[in-house]
């Protein structure tokens, strides 16, 4: 749950004002510390409505993976992301005003894709706080943490296939974590980090990767020697309420450009 | 009039004509820029770049979106 509700508020009309095709949020709509009920939820999907263009959500750790701790009120994760799933992705998935037409993953339905001039869009539930991988907490844990990478490496693979046999003229794959930081062992992106450059490398094409989670702005490349074609934007976060506008141009060879938006005063 | 003063008053016009056509201004060479600056202007419109009719059936107009994240 936004902290500042007034800045975030301010951040959704900048956003609005801009009328963008749409809007991809990457997840932790709420603070690590503030409690994970359905209370929080609620009032998170009602401030998605704020946005006049259509939005994509894919959730962070926040929303359920770190619901376990104390001061977030002690939940068992797996019962939180069936609330998100329930409260947020039992319809088309649109979360925004407008209506995107979203495909989305029969076994896991956060995960989306559309399509946008050529371009091939998707979301993938990847979430930080080592994609929410901790042995401590048991086997069915641990089984459900399978399930999901097994269906995210899915997700990934068929959006490549995708991309390749309609010839796409960019990839934007959405989701939540840094991964391209040093993680614990055993490492929750083992499996995923080096898949997404793999298929990234396959395609050739331009690929943008979006995601949150450090809450600062990062742009880079960040697989350099495998995948070139790859670039990395990590959006700004709380306490700095920014977005990033992406400008789109299919066919360019670097069709995408960046500016920061800011709330509006 | 006498031939001497009838020669005179033909060099004088001639002088002055002279004069009149080279435009002598005494007036400063930033003073007579600012003065062209102000005059509209007599050239030709300058030719407009018109985009070629492309027959390039990828070539797709533009768009924008946004992302955001980690909103607390």
């Amino acid at each position: 749950m936004p902290d500042d509700y007034p800045a975030y508020y301010a951040l959704i009309d900048a956003i609005n004002a801009l009328r963008p095709v749409f809007s991809i949020h990457v997840g932790d709509t709420k603070g690590g510390g503030t409690d994970c009920g359905d209370a929080a939820q609620q009032r998170i999907r009602e401030d998605f409505r704020r946005f006049k263009q259509p939005l994509v959500y894919t959730p962070g750790d926040n929303e359920w993976t770190d619901c376990w701790t104390r001061h977030a009120g002690g939940y068992d994760p797996q019962e939180r992301l069936a609330a998100v799933r329930e409260l947020f992705f039992t319809g088309d998935g649109n979360q925004g005003g407008g209506q995107l037409a979203l495909q989305r993953q029969e076994d896991m339905p956060e995960n989306a894709l559309w399509w946008r001039a050529g371009v091939l869009f998707a979301s993938a539930h990847i979430v930080g706080s080592n994609n929410g991988l901790r042995p401590e907490a048991g086997e069915v844990h641990l089984a459900a943490f399978a399930d999901r990478e097994a269906a995210d490496v899915a997700w990934l693979q068929h959006a490549f296939a995708q991309a390749n046999q309609r010839q796409a003229a960019a990839v934007v794959l959405a989701f939540h974590a840094n991964m391209f930081v040093p993680s614990p062992v055993p490492d929750g992106f083992a499996r995923l980090r080096p898949l997404i450059g793999e298929l990234a490398a396959d395609f050739g094409g331009p690929v943008l990767l979006l995601q949150g989670d450090y809450h600062f702005y990062i742009l880079d490349r960040p697989y350099p020697q495998s995948a070139p074609n790859v670039q990395r934007l990590q959006t700004y976060g709380a306490p700095m309420l920014n977005a990033v506008r992406i400008s789109v141009q299919p066919g360019a060879a670097q069709p995408f450009r960046f500016a920061p938006v800011l709330p509006l005063s | 009039m006498p031939l001497r003063n009838v020669v005179l008053l033909a060099w004088l016009c001639i002088a002055l004509t002279a004069c009149t056509q080279a435009g002598i201004d005494s007036r400063s060479p930033v003073d007579r820029q600012a003065t062209q600056d102000n005059q509209p202007s007599t050239d030709k419109p300058a030719p407009v770049a018109v985009p070629a009719q492309s027959s390039d059936a990828s070539a797709v107009p533009g768009f924008e979106f946004v992302v955001l994240g980690d909103t607390a």
